[in-house]
Protein backbone atom coordinates (compact mmCIF):
# COMPACT_ATOMS: atom_id res chain seq x y z
CA UNK A 1 0.00 0.00 0.00
CA UNK A 2 1.52 3.24 -1.27
CA UNK A 3 -1.25 5.74 -0.26
CA UNK A 4 -0.87 7.09 3.18
CA UNK A 5 -4.05 8.51 3.14
CA UNK A 6 -5.27 5.31 2.20
CA UNK A 7 -3.63 3.76 5.19
CA UNK A 8 -4.79 6.55 7.58
CA UNK A 9 -8.33 5.96 6.43
CA UNK A 10 -8.10 2.07 7.03
CA UNK A 11 -6.12 2.87 10.19
CA UNK A 12 -8.85 4.90 11.53
CA UNK A 13 -11.79 2.61 10.93
CA UNK A 14 -10.04 -0.48 12.34
CA UNK A 15 -7.84 0.78 15.07
CA UNK A 16 -10.19 0.51 18.34
CA UNK A 17 -11.05 -2.88 17.80
CA UNK A 18 -7.72 -4.30 17.33
CA UNK A 19 -6.57 -2.36 19.98
CA UNK A 20 -9.66 -4.13 22.20
CA UNK A 21 -8.53 -7.37 20.60
CA UNK A 22 -4.99 -6.79 21.81
CA UNK A 23 -5.72 -5.98 25.39
CA UNK A 24 -7.71 -8.54 25.32
CA UNK A 25 -4.86 -10.73 25.47
CA UNK A 26 -1.69 -8.40 26.51
CA UNK A 27 -3.84 -6.71 28.79
CA UNK A 28 -1.02 -4.08 28.91
CA UNK A 29 -1.28 -0.90 26.47
CA UNK A 30 2.10 -0.21 25.36
CA UNK A 31 2.44 -4.20 24.30
CA UNK A 32 -0.88 -3.83 22.98
CA UNK A 33 -0.44 -1.00 20.97
CA UNK A 34 3.25 -2.40 19.81
CA UNK A 35 1.45 -5.56 18.62
CA UNK A 36 -1.22 -3.25 16.72
CA UNK A 37 1.44 -1.02 15.26
CA UNK A 38 3.59 -3.80 13.78
CA UNK A 39 0.48 -4.70 11.94
CA UNK A 40 -0.35 -1.73 10.35
CA UNK A 41 3.19 -0.83 9.30
CA UNK A 42 3.47 -4.53 7.86
CA UNK A 43 0.51 -3.47 5.55
CA UNK A 44 2.47 -0.64 3.91
CA UNK A 45 4.07 -2.36 0.37
CA UNK A 46 2.20 -4.98 0.59
CA UNK A 47 -0.59 -4.81 -2.64
CA UNK A 48 -3.70 -6.15 -0.48
CA UNK A 49 -7.63 -6.02 -1.08
CA UNK A 50 -8.87 -3.50 1.00
CA UNK A 51 -12.77 -3.96 0.98
CA UNK A 52 -14.18 -3.70 4.11
CA UNK A 53 -15.21 -7.27 5.33
CA UNK A 54 -11.34 -8.80 3.84
CA UNK A 55 -9.66 -5.84 5.99
CA UNK A 56 -10.92 -6.13 9.31
CA UNK A 57 -10.53 -10.24 8.93
CA UNK A 58 -7.29 -9.65 7.98
CA UNK A 59 -6.34 -7.44 10.56
CA UNK A 60 -8.37 -9.35 13.55
CA UNK A 61 -6.57 -12.54 12.60
CA UNK A 62 -2.84 -10.74 12.29
CA UNK A 63 -3.38 -8.88 15.62
CA UNK A 64 -5.01 -12.26 17.22
CA UNK A 65 -2.31 -14.35 16.36
CA UNK A 66 0.44 -12.08 17.06
CA UNK A 67 -0.74 -11.89 20.42
CA UNK A 68 -1.05 -15.68 20.40
CA UNK A 69 2.00 -15.99 19.69
CA UNK A 70 3.94 -13.34 22.42
CA UNK A 71 2.23 -15.24 24.78
CA UNK A 72 3.44 -18.69 23.81
CA UNK A 73 6.98 -17.62 23.77
CA UNK A 74 6.33 -17.53 27.58
CA UNK A 75 7.13 -19.86 30.33
CA UNK A 76 4.25 -21.16 32.53
CA UNK A 77 5.53 -18.99 35.49
CA UNK A 78 5.10 -15.96 33.74
CA UNK A 79 1.78 -16.38 32.38
CA UNK A 80 0.11 -17.21 35.25
CA UNK A 81 1.58 -14.18 37.01
CA UNK A 82 0.40 -12.19 34.30
CA UNK A 83 -2.99 -13.95 33.92
CA UNK A 84 -2.30 -15.53 29.86
CA UNK A 85 -4.71 -18.14 29.61
CA UNK A 86 -2.59 -21.70 29.59
CA UNK A 87 -4.05 -23.01 26.43
CA UNK A 88 -4.76 -21.16 23.40
CA UNK A 89 -7.86 -19.99 24.06
CA UNK A 90 -9.78 -18.20 21.11
CA UNK A 91 -10.78 -14.83 21.82
CA UNK A 92 -13.44 -13.30 19.77
CA UNK A 93 -16.25 -10.64 19.66
CA UNK A 94 -18.09 -12.54 22.01
CA UNK A 95 -15.48 -12.74 24.78
CA UNK A 96 -14.59 -9.22 24.08
CA UNK A 97 -18.15 -7.85 24.46
CA UNK A 98 -18.65 -10.07 27.72
CA UNK A 99 -15.26 -8.36 29.32
CA UNK A 100 -17.12 -4.98 28.22
CA UNK A 101 -20.67 -6.93 30.19
CA UNK A 102 -18.22 -7.71 33.34
CA UNK A 103 -16.24 -4.42 33.50
CA UNK A 104 -19.68 -2.71 33.64
CA UNK A 105 -21.27 -4.89 36.25
CA UNK A 106 -17.79 -4.62 38.08
CA UNK A 107 -18.01 -0.56 38.25
CA UNK A 108 -21.78 -0.66 39.04
CA UNK A 109 -22.69 -3.83 41.07
CA UNK A 110 -19.58 -4.46 43.08
CA UNK A 111 -19.24 -2.99 46.07
CA UNK A 112 -16.54 -2.40 48.46
CA UNK A 113 -13.95 -3.45 49.43
CA UNK A 114 -14.30 -6.31 46.58
CA UNK A 115 -14.47 -3.28 44.08
CA UNK A 116 -11.39 -1.68 45.64
CA UNK A 117 -9.39 -5.52 45.65
CA UNK A 118 -10.18 -6.07 41.91
CA UNK A 119 -8.99 -2.94 40.59
CA UNK A 120 -5.86 -3.29 43.19
CA UNK A 121 -5.07 -6.79 41.31
CA UNK A 122 -5.87 -6.61 38.62
CA UNK A 123 -5.19 -3.13 37.04
CA UNK A 124 -2.53 -2.09 39.20
CA UNK A 125 -0.91 -5.78 39.45
CA UNK A 126 -0.43 -5.54 43.50
CA UNK A 127 0.29 -8.62 45.14
CA UNK A 128 -2.42 -9.90 47.54
CA UNK A 129 0.09 -9.49 50.36
CA UNK A 130 0.39 -5.55 49.00
CA UNK A 131 -3.40 -5.25 48.84
CA UNK A 132 -3.80 -6.76 52.71
CA UNK A 133 -1.38 -4.17 53.87
CA UNK A 134 -3.01 -1.15 51.92
CA UNK A 135 -6.56 -2.19 52.87
CA UNK A 136 -5.19 -3.15 56.75
CA UNK A 137 -6.63 -6.36 56.52
CA UNK A 138 -5.55 -10.08 56.91
CA UNK A 139 -4.28 -11.87 53.09
CA UNK A 140 -7.40 -14.11 53.69
CA UNK A 141 -9.94 -11.64 54.11
CA UNK A 142 -8.92 -10.77 50.91
CA UNK A 143 -9.12 -13.72 49.34
CA UNK A 144 -12.23 -14.16 50.63
CA UNK A 145 -13.61 -11.03 49.25
CA UNK A 146 -11.80 -12.26 46.01
CA UNK A 147 -13.42 -15.45 45.69
CA UNK A 148 -16.79 -13.99 46.82
CA UNK A 149 -16.93 -11.66 44.00
CA UNK A 150 -15.57 -14.02 41.49
CA UNK A 151 -18.54 -16.22 42.19
CA UNK A 152 -21.29 -12.89 42.02
CA UNK A 153 -19.61 -12.38 38.84
CA UNK A 154 -19.93 -16.03 37.61
CA UNK A 155 -24.09 -16.42 38.47
CA UNK A 156 -24.84 -13.13 37.73
CA UNK A 157 -23.52 -14.07 34.07
CA UNK A 158 -24.79 -17.46 33.98
CA UNK A 159 -28.31 -15.69 35.14
CA UNK A 160 -27.95 -14.12 32.06
CA UNK B 1 -6.38 -31.31 48.25
CA UNK B 2 -9.86 -29.20 49.33
CA UNK B 3 -11.21 -27.35 47.20
CA UNK B 4 -10.60 -23.81 49.17
CA UNK B 5 -7.08 -24.89 50.01
CA UNK B 6 -6.54 -25.10 46.31
CA UNK B 7 -7.98 -21.85 45.68
CA UNK B 8 -5.36 -20.12 48.40
CA UNK B 9 -2.51 -22.08 46.67
CA UNK B 10 -3.51 -20.91 43.05
CA UNK B 11 -3.50 -17.44 44.41
CA UNK B 12 -0.32 -17.68 46.22
CA UNK B 13 0.79 -18.94 42.90
CA UNK B 14 -0.39 -16.03 40.93
CA UNK B 15 1.69 -13.87 43.04
CA UNK B 16 4.93 -15.84 43.70
CA UNK B 17 5.23 -18.15 40.72
CA UNK B 18 9.08 -18.52 41.43
CA UNK B 19 8.65 -20.48 44.31
CA UNK B 20 6.74 -23.10 42.50
CA UNK B 21 7.75 -25.74 40.05
CA UNK B 22 5.84 -25.84 36.46
CA UNK B 23 4.01 -29.24 38.11
CA UNK B 24 2.64 -28.01 41.26
CA UNK B 25 1.70 -24.88 38.96
CA UNK B 26 -0.45 -26.65 36.83
CA UNK B 27 -1.84 -29.22 39.30
CA UNK B 28 -3.08 -25.78 41.05
CA UNK B 29 -4.51 -24.91 37.86
CA UNK B 30 -6.15 -28.14 36.66
CA UNK B 31 -7.64 -28.36 40.42
CA UNK B 32 -9.67 -25.79 39.34
CA UNK B 33 -9.28 -24.88 35.71
CA UNK B 34 -12.59 -22.45 36.04
CA UNK B 35 -11.02 -20.21 38.94
CA UNK B 36 -8.30 -19.88 36.49
CA UNK B 37 -10.60 -19.14 33.45
CA UNK B 38 -12.65 -16.67 35.68
CA UNK B 39 -9.40 -14.92 37.04
CA UNK B 40 -8.73 -14.44 33.15
CA UNK B 41 -11.70 -13.12 32.49
CA UNK B 42 -11.92 -10.36 35.15
CA UNK B 43 -7.89 -9.55 33.97
CA UNK B 44 -9.45 -8.71 30.29
CA UNK B 45 -12.53 -7.02 31.50
CA UNK B 46 -10.79 -4.82 33.90
CA UNK B 47 -8.18 -3.89 31.30
CA UNK B 48 -10.75 -2.98 28.44
CA UNK B 49 -9.72 -0.10 27.01
CA UNK B 50 -12.37 3.02 27.38
CA UNK B 51 -12.03 5.91 25.55
CA UNK B 52 -9.75 5.54 22.42
CA UNK B 53 -7.98 8.58 20.82
CA UNK B 54 -8.01 7.34 16.85
CA UNK B 55 -6.28 10.99 16.10
CA UNK B 56 -3.76 10.77 18.75
CA UNK B 57 -3.00 6.80 17.88
CA UNK B 58 -2.46 7.65 14.36
CA UNK B 59 0.31 10.62 15.20
CA UNK B 60 1.94 8.15 16.89
CA UNK B 61 2.15 5.34 14.19
CA UNK B 62 3.10 8.57 11.88
CA UNK B 63 5.64 8.95 14.11
CA UNK B 64 7.08 5.66 15.07
CA UNK B 65 6.42 3.78 11.96
CA UNK B 66 6.01 5.90 9.17
CA UNK B 67 8.71 8.81 9.49
CA UNK B 68 11.46 8.64 6.54
CA UNK B 69 13.96 5.48 7.68
CA UNK B 70 16.84 7.21 9.64
CA UNK B 71 19.67 4.58 7.80
CA UNK B 72 18.71 7.19 4.43
CA UNK B 73 18.80 10.14 6.12
CA UNK B 74 22.17 9.33 7.78
CA UNK B 75 23.60 8.22 4.74
CA UNK B 76 22.89 11.44 2.99
CA UNK B 77 24.20 13.31 5.61
CA UNK B 78 27.65 11.40 5.23
CA UNK B 79 27.28 11.85 1.70
CA UNK B 80 27.14 15.55 1.91
CA UNK B 81 29.78 15.83 4.54
CA UNK B 82 31.82 13.94 2.06
CA UNK B 83 31.06 15.99 -0.81
CA UNK B 84 31.99 18.85 1.28
CA UNK B 85 35.29 18.07 2.27
CA UNK B 86 36.21 16.93 -1.60
CA UNK B 87 35.34 20.39 -2.96
CA UNK B 88 37.24 22.04 -0.06
CA UNK B 89 39.60 19.92 -0.90
CA UNK B 90 39.93 20.29 -4.90
CA UNK B 91 39.25 24.53 -3.93
CA UNK B 92 42.26 24.66 -1.71
CA UNK B 93 44.68 21.95 -2.94
CA UNK B 94 45.82 21.50 0.32
CA UNK B 95 43.98 17.98 1.45
CA UNK B 96 45.87 14.70 0.55
CA UNK B 97 44.05 11.88 -0.16
CA UNK B 98 44.95 10.21 3.12
CA UNK B 99 43.13 12.90 5.38
CA UNK B 100 40.30 12.76 3.59
CA UNK B 101 39.76 8.79 3.56
CA UNK B 102 40.52 9.26 7.32
CA UNK B 103 38.08 12.13 7.74
CA UNK B 104 35.31 10.09 6.48
CA UNK B 105 36.34 7.30 7.99
CA UNK B 106 36.39 8.40 11.23
CA UNK B 107 32.52 10.45 10.47
CA UNK B 108 31.06 6.92 9.34
CA UNK B 109 31.81 5.44 12.79
CA UNK B 110 31.10 7.45 15.04
CA UNK B 111 27.83 6.62 15.45
CA UNK B 112 25.91 3.32 14.07
CA UNK B 113 22.33 2.73 13.23
CA UNK B 114 20.47 -0.30 12.81
CA UNK B 115 17.15 -0.24 10.57
CA UNK B 116 14.48 -2.56 9.82
CA UNK B 117 11.49 -2.09 7.63
CA UNK B 118 8.97 0.12 9.83
CA UNK B 119 10.80 -0.24 13.10
CA UNK B 120 11.84 2.95 15.10
CA UNK B 121 15.70 3.57 15.55
CA UNK B 122 17.30 5.13 17.91
CA UNK B 123 21.05 6.27 17.79
CA UNK B 124 23.68 4.84 19.78
CA UNK B 125 26.94 7.13 20.54
CA UNK B 126 29.97 5.31 22.03
CA UNK B 127 29.67 7.94 24.41
CA UNK B 128 26.75 8.63 25.67
CA UNK B 129 24.30 5.36 25.07
CA UNK B 130 20.56 6.22 25.24
CA UNK B 131 18.20 4.49 27.18
CA UNK B 132 16.70 2.67 24.02
CA UNK B 133 19.12 0.39 22.07
CA UNK B 134 17.25 -1.63 19.31
CA UNK B 135 19.26 -5.06 19.60
CA UNK B 136 17.93 -8.48 19.94
CA UNK B 137 14.13 -8.28 18.70
CA UNK B 138 13.39 -11.84 20.73
CA UNK B 139 12.70 -11.73 24.40
CA UNK B 140 15.52 -13.08 26.72
CA UNK B 141 14.59 -15.23 29.60
CA UNK B 142 16.16 -15.84 32.47
CA UNK B 143 15.22 -18.24 34.85
CA UNK B 144 16.21 -19.14 37.74
CA UNK B 145 19.21 -16.35 37.74
CA UNK B 146 20.80 -14.50 40.28
CA UNK B 147 20.06 -10.83 40.60
CA UNK B 148 23.43 -9.81 40.37
CA UNK B 149 23.98 -12.06 37.03
CA UNK B 150 20.77 -10.35 35.31
CA UNK B 151 21.38 -6.32 36.70
CA UNK B 152 24.91 -7.01 34.80
CA UNK B 153 23.51 -8.01 31.51
CA UNK B 154 21.08 -5.40 31.95
CA UNK B 155 22.79 -2.71 32.63
CA UNK B 156 25.40 -3.13 30.50
CA UNK B 157 23.04 -3.44 27.28
CA UNK B 158 21.69 0.29 28.97
CA UNK B 159 24.80 1.93 29.71
CA UNK B 160 24.30 1.51 33.35
CA UNK B 161 25.96 1.27 36.41
CA UNK B 162 24.98 -1.09 39.57
CA UNK B 163 25.44 -0.79 42.70
CA UNK B 164 24.02 -2.93 45.14
CA UNK B 165 22.82 -1.07 48.62
CA UNK B 166 21.46 -3.98 49.43
CA UNK B 167 24.00 -6.68 49.51
CA UNK B 168 21.82 -9.83 50.40
CA UNK B 169 20.00 -8.64 47.05
CA UNK B 170 22.68 -10.00 44.59
CA UNK B 171 22.10 -13.58 44.97
CA UNK B 172 18.42 -13.69 44.84
CA UNK B 173 17.66 -16.04 42.02
CA UNK B 174 14.49 -15.04 39.45
CA UNK B 175 12.73 -15.52 36.72
CA UNK B 176 13.07 -12.95 34.30
CA UNK B 177 11.45 -12.22 31.41
CA UNK B 178 12.95 -9.17 29.40
CA UNK B 179 12.68 -7.36 25.79
CA UNK B 180 16.03 -5.33 25.35
CA UNK B 181 14.21 -2.76 23.04
CA UNK B 182 12.29 -1.77 25.96
CA UNK B 183 12.88 1.45 27.68
CA UNK B 184 14.79 1.03 31.03
CA UNK B 185 12.00 2.61 33.03
CA UNK B 186 10.06 -0.58 32.13
CA UNK B 187 12.37 -2.96 33.16
CA UNK B 188 12.88 -1.58 36.70
CA UNK B 189 9.05 -1.54 37.21
CA UNK B 190 9.08 -4.69 36.78
CA UNK B 191 12.05 -5.51 39.08
CA UNK B 192 9.96 -3.62 41.72
CA UNK B 193 7.29 -6.46 41.46
CA UNK B 194 9.57 -8.71 43.06
CA UNK B 195 8.82 -8.32 47.30
CA UNK B 196 12.55 -8.69 48.52
CA UNK B 197 14.27 -6.06 47.20
CA UNK B 198 13.29 -2.70 45.20
CA UNK B 199 15.04 -1.00 42.14
CA UNK B 200 15.60 2.73 41.18
CA UNK B 201 17.30 4.35 38.78
CA UNK B 202 20.02 7.20 39.74
CA UNK B 203 21.28 9.28 36.56
CA UNK B 204 23.26 6.43 34.93
CA UNK B 205 22.99 4.03 37.89
CA UNK B 206 20.93 0.94 38.91
CA UNK B 207 20.47 1.10 42.71
CA UNK B 208 18.90 -1.95 44.80
CA UNK B 209 18.15 -2.08 47.89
Amino acid sequence: MHDKRLLERIFKAHYPKMLRIAKSLLYNDKEAEDVVFDVFAKMCGRDMDFSEGKTEAYLSMAVRNSCLNIIKKQKLRERIQKLYPLEDEIVGDDEIDRAQLIAEYIETKIQEPEKSILKLRFVDDLTFKEIALRLEMNINTVYKYLTVSIDKIKEHFKAN
Amino acid sequence: MEQSENIVRLLEMLDNPDKFSDSEIREAVDGDSELYSRLVEIKRAQNAPKDVDVDDAWKRFEQERLSEPKILKFRKSILLRAAAVLIAALLTGGLSYAAIKHFVINETTETEQVATEGKPLSVQNVNNKTDNAPIAAEPIVFDNVQLSEILDKIAKHYGFEVVFSNKNAKKIRLYLQWNPQEPVENVIEKLNMFERFSVKRDGQKIVVE
